[in-house]
């Protein structure tokens, strides 16, 4: 699903060396897989790296059957369709209620058809508990229901994979912790899911395989379980 | 929801969201679009005289200041007898005034300027055999060589007279036409880059959730064309507001035809497109370098 072959990153604005160095590792279809490491560690460029929001400065990262090589332009935003993307700063559109937040990944894919997003959204809203508040604005939820919005709109395309950047960093550990429970739920469903995050306690509960990196390297790739034996 | 109309929603949003920006692009775009249609309404009643003005069978012989009475009236009995013409009428300077007061609505012309600025005129009709254009140039040929005959015009020399100034319009025409361009990237550049700006959050996140460069780029293009076409159409009511006022000063001046105007709007919508395409693209790869972010 995601294949990382001896990718370098550099920055070109960053003059510390390699953000990822030597990289090489492989996603199976159904796991669920922590990226652990401190900050800077290099755990959002390997997620960058999978959206292509920035390209390997040497090496290939192939994911939802694109090359960092020779995928097009204009292939992207059908790369970034199949890879749900969930922020830690949830990056819902401001001036759009929830529904229309969600509403607007299946108008930008051609669905127009006014009751065909209806049943959509309400689904996935319903999906992840906030369908009574779809006509809100972001700014009126609190953080967890943000979140679990962010999660509806890049679940909106039913995505094999299913990347999530801090999804907790912004919430209380409660709600976090309910945040982890509606992914796990997702991934139970058949999503596969990378969860970029330096909270171990979560990567030990929910994770099948947990990855650490330290300055760019992968220090440690641990498999705690099998897929489909979760403990949640 | 057909896609234009939630295309043309977000585009509404996006100049909604910015009145002052929209506004004073709508004036900047009307103000520049208001003098190219003067100019095109100008070359347009050029034409139209100059077109009646060939229609004209007739031949207009114009007779130097002061000829003596009796001179005029031998070369009009001469003129009378050609073969080539049917008919030979002498309109006195006063009455061609007279005549002139009356088909402009004008008095008083002889008070304003001091004096009757018209010479006597001839006019003759050729005979129905020598009226080809060949043979009213080679009677006016004739004419004008006479002692005291100034100037003989007829069809195609009024139109060579009329051609110098037609000319000179056609030059400011164009001259508009350049600047209007220019103005309308430069304004919508402006504006765009403006909205743009202010919706880079938005923007960014639409990137990254997979939208395509068309859908990020369609409702701004929509608005650019919208702010151009709510312009163009300012410009023109403007214009027919002042053709309306001013019309009984300038009896016979005609609006432009719809043709024109219909190629009118097509043209700001083309140069409205091709400049939102323009500005919004280079807004766009400017958003994404600031970000830091290589171009895709």
């Amino acid at each position: 699903m995601v294949t990382f072959d001896h990718v370098y990153m550099a920055y070109p604005t960053h003059a510390e060396g390699w953000a990822l160095e030597d990289l090489s590792f492989s996603i199976q279809p159904g796991e669920m897989i922590f990226l652990l490491g401190e900050s800077g560690a290099g755990k959002t460029t390997v997620l960058k790296l999978i959206t292509l929001e920035e390209r390997p400065s040497h090496g290939e990262v192939h994911a939802a059957g694109f090359c960092s090589e020779t995928i097009s332009r204009g292939e992207i935003p059908h790369l970034r369709r199949r890879c749900g993307m969930v922020f830690q700063d949830f990056r819902l559109i401001k001036d759009k209620t929830i529904f229309e937040n969600v509403a607007y990944c299946l108008r930008m894919t051609g669905t127009l058809e006014r009751s065909v997003i209806t049943r959509a959204v309400a689904r996935v809203l319903q999906g992840v508990g906030i369908y009574g508040k779809r006509n809100r604005f972001p700014h009126e939820l609190s953080g967890g229901e943000k979140q679990r919005a962010a999660i509806g709109r890049a679940l909106i395309h039913e995505p094999p994979l299913l990347l999530t950047d801090e999804p907790t960093g912004n919430l209380d550990k409660a709600t976090g912790l309910e945040i982890m429970s509606l992914l796990a739920r997702f991934h139970l469903a058949g999503t596969t899911l990378l969860v970029a995050s330096h909270n171990v306690e979560f990567a030990q509960r929910f994770a099948t395989r947990m990855l650490t990196l330290r300055a760019g390297k992968l220090v440690e790739d641990l498999f705690l379980r099998p897929h489909g034996t979760e403990v949640y | 929801m057909k896609p234009y109309v939630f295309f043309g929603q977000e585009a509404w949003l996006s100049l909604r969201r910015n009145p002052a920006a929209s506004l004073a692009a709508v004036t900047a775009i009307a103000s520049v679009l208001f003098l190219l249609l003067l100019f095109m309404l100008l070359s347009h009643n050029i034409l139209v005289l100059a077109e009646s003005l060939r229609q004209r069978k007739g031949l207009s012989v114009f007779l130097e200041a002061n000829v003596p009475a009796g001179r005029v009236e031998e070369l009009h009995d001469h003129f009378s007898s050609f073969p080539e013409v049917a008919a030979c009428r002498l309109v006195n300077r006063a009455d061609a005034l007279r005549d002139i007061e009356a088909e402009l609505g004008i008095e008083e012309v002889v008070e304003t300027l001091g004096e009757n600025p018209l010479p006597d005129v001839f006019l003759i009709t050729p005979a129905a055999a020598a009226s080809a254009a060949q043979d009213l140039a080679r009677l006016a040929e004739e004419i004008e060589a006479y002692e005291g005959i100034d100037e003989v015009l007829y069809g195609e020399r009024w139109v060579e007279a009329l051609d110098r100034g037609l000319r000179l319009v056609h030059r400011a025409n164009a001259l508009t036409g350049v600047l209007a361009v220019l103005a309308i990237v430069l304004v919508l550049g402006n504006t765009l880059r403006l909205i743009v700006l202010m919706r880079q959050e938005p923007l960014s996140i639409l990137k990254m959730i997979g939208a395509t460069d068309a859908f990020i780029r369609t409702p701004f293009v929509i608005a650019g064309v919208t702010l151009c076409l709510i312009g163009a159409l300012a410009a023109l009511l403007l214009l027919y507001a002042g053709y309306v006022a001013g019309g009984p000063l300038l009896p016979g001046l005609r609006f432009l035809p719809r043709a024109s105007i219909v190629l009118f709007a097509m043209g700001v919508a083309l140069v409205g497109v091709a400049g939102s395409l323009l500005t919004v693209e280079v807004s766009l790869r400017q958003l994404e370098r600031r970000r830091g972010r290589p171009v895709m």
